[in-house]
């Protein structure tokens, strides 16, 4: 073998090594890193299997379950699959305060790991943003008047 | 005649020219009839007139607020200020893609005209090939994302653009800034595709070759850097880079393209690497059009997805055939990139540049992994996942040491062989600074490896490059006795490229200790206060001084007056402009925020206001600290400086001597 060809076999066996080393440990990585999208009901449906993992829970905050603690920012609310009473509803607890879209009923997304207690805790809330433009239906922007309650009341 | 059918009277005149340029251009190419370029370059220049004028007829349309035409009605509003008129061109899916159509026309009317008497006989193919993708752009203009559509009963006013577009001022210029540079990779492809086709690789085509990737690498860095800026001064979460797909696939190319400015070196000098510089070229530009169709056909529910269309399968196609084209190419014209020449040694020059760009190629990797992978769980299991910022966090910081890293050794290096004694000679001081950095940092009180070792390899690097770049023009001034500015100015342009390659290297310094610090000692603080409250983040207090309120014609606004402390009592009032507020656009049901930003050169403070209670006169916010964040914005000037060192174009002076291997061409022209 003439030591051109030698030399590149070495040097093709060395990037192969390398390529899959990193492959290897990069889709390791990632299984590790995982975040998965989840409602309420499919998340409960995991049992055990959900405990600890990175989740993005997704769902509807329900009317009169939000407390809200000013004092050390502690805050407690239940998330629902839908508006529906028979749907399945999982406690979330948070230290953060609420975006000011926050409110009962609202879409919310939030991410954080459900545990054993049956708590879910986060760090991150999303109110379901919908930027997208939607025609005025009745009369009025959707949501006008929630908005001038904000930006009006004294 | 109206506004809709002159803009789409245009678009179709582009287009036909696109195509008439793109048929004429590779057949008369690949028949090697070199008689027909000039046709191809008439065509080509009224592609780009065409696409030129259609933009400028839909300024018109946008400043007059004539709702007929569809795009105007989506994006415009008579409350909406001038400059966001105009910007609102490229606000939504419809006008950037017609946006992307005058650039595209612009790039290709320079290139063409600045070759157009001195050029190699690919010209025509590579025109050719720049054609067919103005072609495509154009026909995505004309058909799936046509924004002329006329409307015959028009309403008297519209939504106005995107209210985060509208939020800052530098949505003014970042998206025109990352245009220019996904764009721009249409050229090099164009390049590299023609000669591959004509099968005349010789040197001619690489000068042009590395000056046009140099010219969209520079934009889109700045464009990028630009983006992060505005996510950080307007989203208002507190970060500039979240591995968001929109933000991967602006970064891909970037990578590719960075790897491809380092390894066409090792092509000029040692006339190896030659397939896998090609194979970068083309690469960069799919990835512009890949990143082009993450973020244009919503396919990722990002932040970034408010222009979903059904422009995707169009998207999907065209990929797919530039796949295919590509490796088709290299396939058969893979028996002329063979190396002329033996890498030598690890340790050596090209060594170092070899290990780069395995190094580049990996963040890739790492990168478009992470961001296809949801794609792929969805579309074979179903399941909805997104990949956590930690997976990028975790896989890019040993690959970005690693490249910081190189960046000190490189240059340090001879080509060919190193003799050992002297790189332990070069390397001392470098070095022993580098060392004392780290220590004088950790004496200061900084802990963690991480920030310890960027900050370590940061001044190891820097006095590399410093010395690189002042070695030359101190010996000037001792043997040829010239004064320090004459000295540095002739080293400089006696070797324009590698100077300005290292001022562009202490711009990727500072950027990267400015994540380094940024990310390992920022401080976060949360909490609702009182009306004359205070609390603290870091060593600075921050007092609420009441809500304010106020109106404009295109948004109300709410901010929460502040008072900010700094460790020396001194206080920054925070009541006009600068008070972090939120939005109330009338298009948007949400809030948008604008956070309060103090920049100083070793730290950013930075208050976002999360919410208020106009009754109980109380506000809650979140706090940042980030210490030398602003340093990724101020190394713009330095990578642009760089750049512009680089490709300032040298002055014709002694005829090429008689050793230099004889060129097909006229040399220095493609």
């Amino acid at each position: 073998m003439k030591p051109e060809t030698r030399n590149r076999l070495i040097a093709l066996g060395a990037i192969l090594v390398a390529g899959s080393a990193l492959a290897w440990i990069a889709f390791g990585n990632i299984g590790e890193n995982l975040v998965y999208y989840w409602k309420p009901s499919e998340m409960v449906a995991q049992g055990q299997k959900a405990y600890g993992a990175t989740v993005r829970l997704g769902g509807v905050v329900v009317p009169g379950s939000v407390l809200f603690n000013t004092e050390h920012t502690a805050l407690t609310f239940q998330v629902a699959d839908s508006h529906k009473g028979d749907a399945v509803k999982v406690t979330v607890k948070s230290e953060q305060t609420p975006p000011q879209m926050f409110r009962e009923g609202i879409g919310v997304v939030v991410e954080g790991a459900f545990s054993a207690d049956q708590v879910f805790r986060t760090n991150r809330l999303m109110v379901n943003h919908s930027n997208e433009y939607r025609a005025p239906t009745d009369g009025g922007m959707p949501d006008e008047a929630w908005k001038n309650s904000l930006t009006k009341a004294e | 005649m109206n506004l809709s059918n002159l803009g789409y009277g245009l678009v179709l005149l582009g287009l036909l020219c696109a195509a008439f340029a793109a048929i004429v251009g590779i057949t008369t190419g690949m028949m090697r009839k070199e008689s027909a370029l000039p046709l191809v370059q008439k065509a080509i220049y009224g592609f780009a007139a065409s696409m030129l004028g259609a933009n400028l007829v839909m300024v018109y349309a946008l400043l007059s607020h004539d709702f007929s035409v569809k795009y105007v009605a989506q994006v415009g509003s008579l409350s909406t200020p001038t400059i966001f008129t105009i910007v609102s061109l490229w606000s939504a899916l419809e006008g950037s893609i017609l946006f992307w159509g005058a650039i595209m026309g612009a790039y290709i009317f320079a290139f063409a005209w600045t070759y157009r008497k001195e050029h190699g006989r690919y010209m025509q193919l590579s025109l050719g090939v720049m054609a067919a993708v103005a072609t495509f752009f154009a026909f995505l203009i004309a058909g799936p994302a046509n924004p002329w559509t006329h409307i015959a009963n028009p309403l008297a006013d519209g939504p106005g653009p995107n209210p985060l577009l509208q939020n800052h001022v530098l949505m003014i210029i970042h998206p025109p800034m990352l245009y220019l540079g996904y764009v721009g990779m249409t050229i090099p492809f164009g390049i590299a595709a023609g000669a591959l086709l004509r099968g005349e690789l010789g040197d001619a085509w690489l000068v042009p070759l590395r000056k046009w990737t140099l010219v969209p690498w520079i934009f889109l860095s700045v464009g990028i850097i630009l983006g992060s800026w505005w996510a950080y001064a307007v989203l208002g979460w507190g970060g500039y880079w979240a591995w968001d797909p929109v933000e991967n696939a602006s970064f891909m190319p970037w990578l590719t393209a960075t790897a491809f400015m380092h390894s066409t070196m090792v092509l000029e000098k040692k006339k190896s690497l030659k397939l896998w510089t090609i194979a970068l070229a083309l690469a960069s530009f799919i990835l512009t059009i890949v990143g082009t169709f993450m973020t244009r056909s919503g396919v990722f529910n990002s932040v970034h997805s408010f222009t979903q269309s059904d422009i995707g399968p169009t998207f999907l196609v065209f990929i797919g055939v530039l796949l295919v084209f590509s490796t088709l190419l290299l396939a058969v014209r893979g028996h002329m990139l063979v190396a002329e020449s033996q890498l030598g040694s690890i340790v050596s020059r090209e060594g170092s540049i070899l290990l780069n760009n395995l190094v580049f190629a990996a963040i890739t990797f790492v990168v478009l992994l992470g961001t296809l992978y949801p794609l792929i769980t969805e579309g074979l299991l179903h399941k909805k996942i997104t990949v956590g910022e930690p997976y990028f966090n975790q896989m890019a910081l040993p690959l970005s040491l690693a490249t910081l890293f190189l960046m000190g050794v490189g240059p340090m290096l001879p080509w060919g062989v190193a003799d050992p004694k002297v790189i332990q000679r070069q390397a001392i001081i470098p070095g022993a600074v580098g060392l004392l950095v780290a220590g004088v940092c950790f004496a200061f009180g900084f802990r963690g490896w991480m920030p310890l070792t960027v900050f370590g390899l940061s001044g190891f690097v820097v006095v590399v490059t410093l010395r690189e770049l002042f070695l030359p023009a101190q010996q000037r001034m001792t043997e040829q006795k010239e004064k320090m500015f004459t000295a540095i100015f002739v080293s400089a342009s006696r070797a324009r490229r590698r100077f300005g390659g290292y001022v562009v290297h202490l711009g990727i310094v500072a950027i990267m200790v400015a994540v380094a610090a940024s990310s390992a000692y920022k401080i976060h603080n949360t909490g609702t206060l009182k009306l004359g409250e205070s609390m603290k983040i870091g060593e600075y207090s921050v007092r609420f001084d009441g809500l304010d309120r106020g109106k404009e014609p295109h948004r109300e606004w709410i901010a929460a007056k502040l008072t900010l402390t700094s460790p020396g009592g001194e206080e920054t009032v925070h009541h006009g402009s600068s008070a972090p507020r939120m939005n109330f656009y009338e298009r948007s049901n949400d809030p948008i925020g604008s956070p309060s930003v103090t920049e100083m050169i070793v730290r950013d403070v930075y208050v976002s206001l999360l919410s208020y209670d106009v009754k109980a006169n109380t506000a809650s916010f979140n706090m940042w600290i980030f210490p030398m964040v602003g340093w990724i914005w101020y190394a713009i000037p330095l990578l642009v400086l760089g750049t512009l060192i680089a490709l300032w174009p040298q002055r014709k002076q002694k005829p090429v001597p008689a050793t230099a291997p004889v060129a097909e061409v006229v040399p220095g022209a493609p």
